[in-house]
């Protein structure tokens, strides 16, 4: 039996509450086979919480002219997800239709911001989807995390970019760190770190 | 008396609770002792951003770079009601010629109230408080990513935090800053906290056959519940270095720093919009998302530029939310809402989009979303 985290199906409508005070009443002794059904509630609750954590998404480094740009963040990954940990980390330079606006009016102040050469140069995307987001992990881009990571295989059919990683099982630590490497110089570093948990 | 939590989850079997056990301590024991384990060990990062800009002459999150001025920050929290332990973690990215030493002097403070051009005191609804520093680190390893981690409480009312890194000796890149719960080892009882969170004492029922009530069934929800939504968790952030200077160039006020901005530089145009920032953050299975957004911006236009920017919110599903965001050069508020289609990679899209009106430039200072499930 895998369990996900879903806090919102479980946690939020109250299921222990509304299950104790059904089969229960408020009495101070619980029948066992109304344990049963509450202690799985409950014990799924606290579950799901241990497993609620989102995945922050990084808007920072908005340049196409930088190469070899590289940061190095800290992820959180609950020690109880230990399985399946599916990563993306993506790059996206500001983008509407494939190639970056025109940028005229976007930029620092080198001297050449109110210029005919502002500090962003046009990219065309080689494959622009979903508002022209690309992918770290192209050539353009290489993507490192650390520790913990036992399985950092390519995974066939998934965007690309994105890498399948399992983590010890016996793994504590909640942190992740991740390295990211920009040596195409697009812009706009973001995170995307999702996973499948079981536990069972 | 305190309690010392678990240091990790211990998740029951299905087989082992859906075989009608005999009333007993277990496993309703189990299931408490894992809430004290999420009170001590659930750590979502409360703020984690890296710094956003486009010139390495000034923003040291680019390439290193040598800044002898102090660089200054300014990002919205949402802290525990618990006035809880933090660690805040600076990934510094030092790089000198021929190697050598690199120290750096690294200061927080915080205020509970909306304006950060405030000075310093200790009134903290009126003031920038200090928090910790200035103090300088000890020399850091070059052209490798060092991380220094500091361990301070932060006030329940905190709005703001003001971080200011500033470079000794030569040039460095800023890659992250976090901020996440510390880890709390032992969990004193028996108050119930300000979170909601009512610690469990193991030898309530350690006993066998001890009487299981509902109060202690129920526990194991309001105590999970209780931390979960009173760690706000980061889901986007969008950084860069504070300033209120401005100036002016071939007619058109801009801020002279290193920074993204968007200008308008006609005075005959009408307003100019451009997006400044896309990015995706994931929420395995959930399935409604709530935003809770804290901003800055600022302007060089004269007056409050109402709608200077609007911040979008697309769930995996296609839902879209848009929230308006508003130049005062004061911290603003609101809230994003979508739905996602639950499965484990779920995601949320976020964009924001800055307006400039005619002569005059657009600056984000910070933004950020948190999420608290259910709140």
């Amino acid at each position: 039996m895998a369990r996900t985290a879903n806090v919102q199906n479980w946690a939020i409508d109250g299921s222990a509450a509304e299950l104790a005070n059904h089969l229960c009443g408020d009495g101070p002794n619980v029948a066992p086979a109304a344990t049963v059904v509450l202690l799985m509630s409950a014990d799924q609750i606290v579950l799901n919480v241990g497993l609620s954590y989102c995945q922050t998404a990084l808007m920072c480094e908005n340049n196409t002219t930088q190469s070899g740009t590289t940061r190095e963040y800290v992820a959180v990954i609950p020690p109880a997800c230990n399985h399946g940990i599916l990563a993306a980390t993506r790059v996206g330079p500001v983008v509407s239709d494939g190639t970056i606006q025109a940028p005229t009016y976007v930029g620092c102040d080198h001297g050449s911001l109110l210029g005919a050469t502002p500090n962003m140069d046009p990219v065309t995307l080689a494959s622009p989807k979903e508002g022209a987001e690309t992918y770290l992990g192209l050539p353009s881009g290489k993507c490192y995390f650390t520790p913990d990571i036992i399985d950092d295989t390519w995974v066939a059919g998934n965007p690309p970019g994105t890498r399948c990683l399992k983590l010890p099982e016996d793994r504590v630590a909640t942190n992740v760190t991740i390295r990211v490497t920009n040596t195409a110089g697009h812009g706009l570093i973001c995170n995307r770190l999702t996973g499948n948990i079981e536990t069972l | 008396m305190a309690i010392t939590p678990g240091t990790k989850l211990v998740i029951k079997k299905a087989q082992e609770i859906a075989v009608f056990p005999a009333m007993s301590a277990q496993p309703l024991q189990n299931a408490l002792a894992n809430t004290n384990h999420l009170y001590g060990y659930f750590r979502p990062l409360l703020l984690s951003w890296s710094p956003m800009g486009s010139s390495p002459a000034y923003n040291p999150g680019i390439t290193p770079t040598f800044i002898p001025d102090p660089v200054v920050y300014v990002v919205p929290v949402l802290p525990s009601q618990d006035g809880l332990h933090y660690d805040f973690m600076w990934t510094l990215f030092p790089k000198i010629a021929g190697g050598g030493t690199s120290r750096f002097t690294l200061q927080v403070e915080w205020t509970s109230g909306v304006d950060p051009t405030v000075g310093t005191g200790s009134t903290p609804a009126t003031k920038w408080v200090n928090l910790y520093g200035p103090a300088m680190t000890s020399p850091l390893t070059d052209s490798v990513w060092n991380t220094r981690t500091i361990s301070l409480v932060l006030d329940r009312t905190a709005t703001m935090l003001r971080f200011t890194v500033t470079a000794v000796d030569g040039p460095y890149t800023l890659g992250h800053v976090a901020v996440q719960p510390s880890v709390i080892t032992s969990i004193t009882t028996p108050a119930t906290y300000a979170s909601g969170f009512l610690p469990f004492d193991p030898s309530f029922i350690s006993q066998a056959r001890a009487p299981i009530n509902t109060e202690m069934v129920d526990r194991c929800k309001t105590n999970a519940l209780s931390v979960l939504r009173d760690r706000a968790q980061c889901l986007a952030s969008l950084v860069q270095p504070y300033t209120t200077t401005t100036g002016s160039l071939g007619g058109v006020s801009y801020y002279p720093r290193g920074i993204m901005q968007v200008m308008n530089g006609s005075a005959a145009s009408a307003n100019f919009s451009q997006t400044i920032g896309m990015a995706a953050a994931g929420l395995p299975a959930q399935k409604t998302f709530t935003g809770h957004v804290r901003y800055l911006i600022n302007d060089t236009a004269p007056s409050v530029f109402v709608g200077a920017g609007t911040l979008t919110v697309t769930g995996d599903d296609g839902s879209v939310n848009q929230l308006s965001l508003d130049s005062t050069g004061q911290l603003e508020h609101g809230v994003v809402q979508v739905t996602t289609l639950g499965n484990p990679d779920s995601f949320v899209k976020v964009q924001v989009d800055l307006t400039a009106k005619p002569a005059y430039s657009t600056y984000l200072y910070a933004l950020i979303i948190f999420w608290t499930p259910g709140a």
